[in-house]
């Protein structure tokens, strides 16, 4: 048990995808897929981050565009965009990014604490950067990115 | 009796049964009330107490057993004519079921608290004390008795067997043999005991539900059972609990029980009498009445599945057409076709059958109300026949759900505003009693839900008052209101025409919550009203809250669904005709104003004022004063839809209810029109 823990603080992985210009990962665990751009049917009178709703086999799943979200520039959708499929709490999400990249493994020694002055987006956040080989990874806590849309939803509910 | 997994299963069932005890009891106390003399009855509360006496005895809770044992002593005392059941003991009866009740809701509920019944087992012991020479023949006849068990499941005489058999029925003893090693056996003998229930009238079981925890579990279970079904379906009930070896199955004769002439064995049966062999019973072979229980959540996931398949299913057809258009001849592409064509037949036909499983009679909320209706007579003074006719109509068990509180308001609102007090009916030249009919049937695929009663009626004028009174309207519209509209003010918020804040209506919640609460299951009400006649509601609700029928509409390049309830007509309008009054656009429909709202506007897309566009497409919606226009762009057109939820993600969008996944996979969202009508109201 104790070593199976070990292991998986060790060797821990992120769905690395760039937003901006930088490049962002969060958790594998939560990632559900990634899938291409699709039909977004817009919802009236939401928030302006959130693109609308699309159909997830059968599912409707919110899509969110992450850079408005995070108060990054905006830029139009590319080849590259893609809608990477995450469970933050109970809700299924659609975030859309610049381009999906790879899957990095780490582990929890690379994380180093934030720095306000090389990031653009809120450090609330975030959890940590991660220095690879060749470019730095910003970690990425979704369920804080999320937590205040997803309880007002609840509360509602 | 010591708690494990198997457990669950066996208590799930008992509470299954104790709720549906507890109903019949309930029932027929209010038919003892009526006529204190019915023997039938009294025989009915004795069996429904005794049932429970001994499942509960089974699983242990004691004071579900105690307490129904104190029930049946004054219950037997009642049904051999030594008591007489006046208002007294009916209430009584009334109190320990509301006891049981309670006791039930804490076990479903996992409330470990311990109940006192100490008051109402002495209630009852005290009514039993008032005839002592009854107990003391009582005592006699039990003592003449071998086995004390046999006392209270009630003796069998011929007199009893021969009454069941003028009445069509053949009257079995049914032997059963557990596995030696078996655990539990007083709870299989209690599922044993309850499959013949579903079968037929148990008359005497031995050993009694009392001792099957002792030594006696050991033995067979004997069951004297009144049927009109046959032996083989008594054996394969009785066998269908697990680890019952054996099953016997023979015609029950007086003394075959008493001299243990029948072993379970079958070894030596008599003439005329029939054995089954114990294989599992033929494959195809169905036994009436065969259900088991399913979880709801399980049934929602299959529709959802369903739903999905469907989805699937058109995806596939679609790309069975283009293949036809791309390499017409191939021989691959007709057989993917009738592929296509037959996977649709069975999703409709799953579908349809998901759909049916979901059905509930009507019954199960219904029989609630009776009880309810006795107690409001009774605080109100009044006399009232409450009249319940469609019981077995069926609907989606969403919906059984949310039909409950806007029922109970509509019922509550009869006694207390509509029928009158005895002395008053008499004086208007009615009968002293009032009615009260809750009545449902099936019309156009809906549910119709009517609660009639013969009381005062309606009073426009008094309703008017109350109106201009509460400031929903003046004084001078007051004059102008017909008939129709004066009814519309009755469900706006903020209207009630109780005098005085009774505990029964009247308590802040008005039919202004009814109405919306029906209008989210896309509902709709209306009122009958014959003023000194009685009033009439009309419930209408879809089957089911999972499929629904509605029009589809585009508005500013996007598709919505309005669903068809909701719909009051649709108009095509020429702008010339639209006034401005108070800012607002608005046309004269039939005499009234109709205030128009662009839905592009409401949804913050841009639209085209609507003087410079040609003809205008106008959906009304709603109802009297929150009549509302909505312009949209075009029609396409009237669908079935499976509705789906937004998520947790989303919370309340004012104006949509959900959406959809339409034939070519795209989404359309489903719009909320009583939430819409509030919201354009609120930003006029």
């Amino acid at each position: 048990m104790d070593e199976e823990k070990q292991l998986e603080q060790e060797e821990r992985q992120l769905v690395v995808f760039d937003l901006a210009g930088e490049a962002y990962g969060v958790d594998i665990e939560s990632v559900q897929e990634i899938i291409r751009m699709q039909n977004i049917t817009h919802v009236p009178r939401t928030s302006p981050y959130v693109n609308g709703v699309i159909n997830l086999r059968g599912k409707i799943v919110p899509v969110v565009d992450l850079r408005k979200r995070l108060a990054l520039p905006c830029s139009e959708l590319g080849e590259e965009s893609r809608i990477v499929v995450v469970k933050v709490e109970e809700s299924t999400l659609g975030l859309i990014v610049d381009a999906v990249n790879e899957v990095h493994r780490l582990d929890d020694s690379q994380v180093e604490p934030i720095s306000p002055l090389v990031v653009h987006v809120n450090t609330d956040y975030l959890l940590g950067i991660v220095k690879s080989s060749d470019h730095l990874i910003v970690l990425m806590d979704l369920a804080a990115v999320f937590r205040a849309d997803i309880q007002s939803g609840k509360s509602v509910i | 009796m010591k708690h494990d997994d198997g457990m669950s299963k066996f208590l799930d069932a008992f509470l299954e049964e104790m709720d549906e005890m507890l109903q019949a009891l309930g029932q027929h106390i209010l038919a003892l009330e009526k006529d204190p003399d019915d023997k039938s009855v009294l025989q009915e509360l004795f069996r429904c107490a005794h049932t429970l006496k001994g499942s509960s005895g089974a699983m242990g809770i004691t004071i579900v057993s105690e307490l129904t044992h104190e029930m049946e002593n004054v219950l037997d005392r009642l049904r051999n004519g030594e008591m007489k059941a006046g208002p007294e003991i009916t209430d009584l009866l009334f109190a320990c079921l509301d006891v049981l009740q309670d006791i039930r809701e804490r076990i479903v509920a996992g409330d470990d608290t311990e109940v006192d019944i100490s008051t109402i087992v002495d209630a009852l012991k005290r009514v039993l004390a008032g005839d002592s020479i009854g107990s003391f023949a009582r005592a006699d006849t039990a003592a003449a008795l071998a086995e004390p068990a046999a006392a209270v499941a009630g003796k069998i005489n011929n007199q009893m067997i021969e009454a069941m058999q003028a009445g069509g029925l053949a009257v079995y003893l049914v032997t059963t043999e557990m596995e030696e090693d078996c655990s539990m056996k007083s709870a299989r003998a209690f599922m044993v005991l309850n499959n013949l229930k579903a079968l037929g009238e148990v008359l005497q079981a031995t050993p009694g539900q009392e001792e099957w925890e002792g030594a006696a579990a050991e033995q067979a279970l004997k069951v004297v059972v009144a049927t009109a079904r046959s032996a083989d379906e008594l054996k394969i009930a009785a066998e269908t609990v697990s680890e019952i070896k054996l099953a016997t199955v023979v015609p029950y004769s007086s003394g075959l029980l008493d001299n243990n002439a029948v072993k379970p064995n079958g070894s030596k049966l008599g003439p005329g009498i029939e054995t089954v062999k114990t294989e599992a019973h033929s494959p195809g072979r169905t036994v009436g009445n065969k259900t088991v229980r399913v979880n709801v959540a399980s049934l929602d996931n299959l529709l959802n599945l369903v739903g999905e398949l469907v989805i699937e299913r058109i995806r596939l057809s679609r790309i069975g057409e283009t293949f036809v258009g791309k390499y017409e001849s191939d021989e691959l592409t007709r057989d993917l076709n009738d592929a296509v064509l037959q996977l649709s037949k069975i999703s409709d036909d799953l579908q349809e059958e998901i759909m049916k499983a979901r059905m509930l009679p009507i019954k199960h909320v219904f029989n609630r109300f009776p009880r309810m209706m006795r107690d409001l007579a009774k605080e109100t003074g009044k006399d009232i026949d409450f009249v319940v006719q469609g019981e077995e109509t069926e609907l989606d068990r969403s919906v059984v759900e949310e039909i409950i509180d806007p029922l109970m308001h509509l019922l509550r609102n009869s006694v207390d505003h509509g029928i009158e007090l005895p002395e008053e009916r008499v004086k208007r030249g009615k009968e002293r009693r009032g009615t009260v009919a809750l009545s449902a049937f099936h019309a156009e695929n809906h549910i119709m839900i009517t609660v009639e009663d013969d009381g005062k009626g309606l009073d426009y004028e008094r309703i008017k008052a109350k109106a201009v009174e509460k400031g929903l309207i003046g004084p001078d519209q007051s004059k102008t209101l017909g008939e129709e509209d004066a009814i519309e003010l009755l469900f706006m918020p903020g209207f009630s025409t109780a005098e005085k804040v009774t505990d029964i209506s009247g308590r802040g919640v008005g039919l202004d919550v009814v109405k919306t609460n029906l209008e989210k299951l896309n509902g709709a009400i209306s009122v009958e009203n014959r003023p000194d006649g009685g009033t009439k509601f009309t419930v209408k609700l879809p089957l089911t809250l999972a499929i629904m029928q509605a029009l589809l509409i585009g508005v500013a390049e996007r598709v919505y669904a309005v669903p068809l309830l909701a719909i009051a007509e649709i108009i095509m309008v020429d702008p010339q005709v639209i006034k401005t009054v108070n800012g607002r656009e608005v046309i004269v429909l039939r005499e009234k104003v109709l205030p128009l709202t662009q839905l592009a506007t409401v949804f913050d897309y841009p639209a085209e004022p609507l003087r410079q566009r040609k003809k205008l497409y106008v959906v009304v919606v709603g109802t009297g004063e929150r009549r509302v226009g909505l312009v949209i762009d075009h029609l396409i057109g009237e669908e079935e839809m499976v509705i789906k939820s937004l998520g947790s993600f989303f919370g309340q969008i004012d104006g949509i209810a959900g959406a959809t996944i339409l034939g070519d996979g795209s989404i359309a969202l489903i719009l909320d029109i009583p939430g819409l009508i509030k919201y354009i109201t609120a930003n006029q």
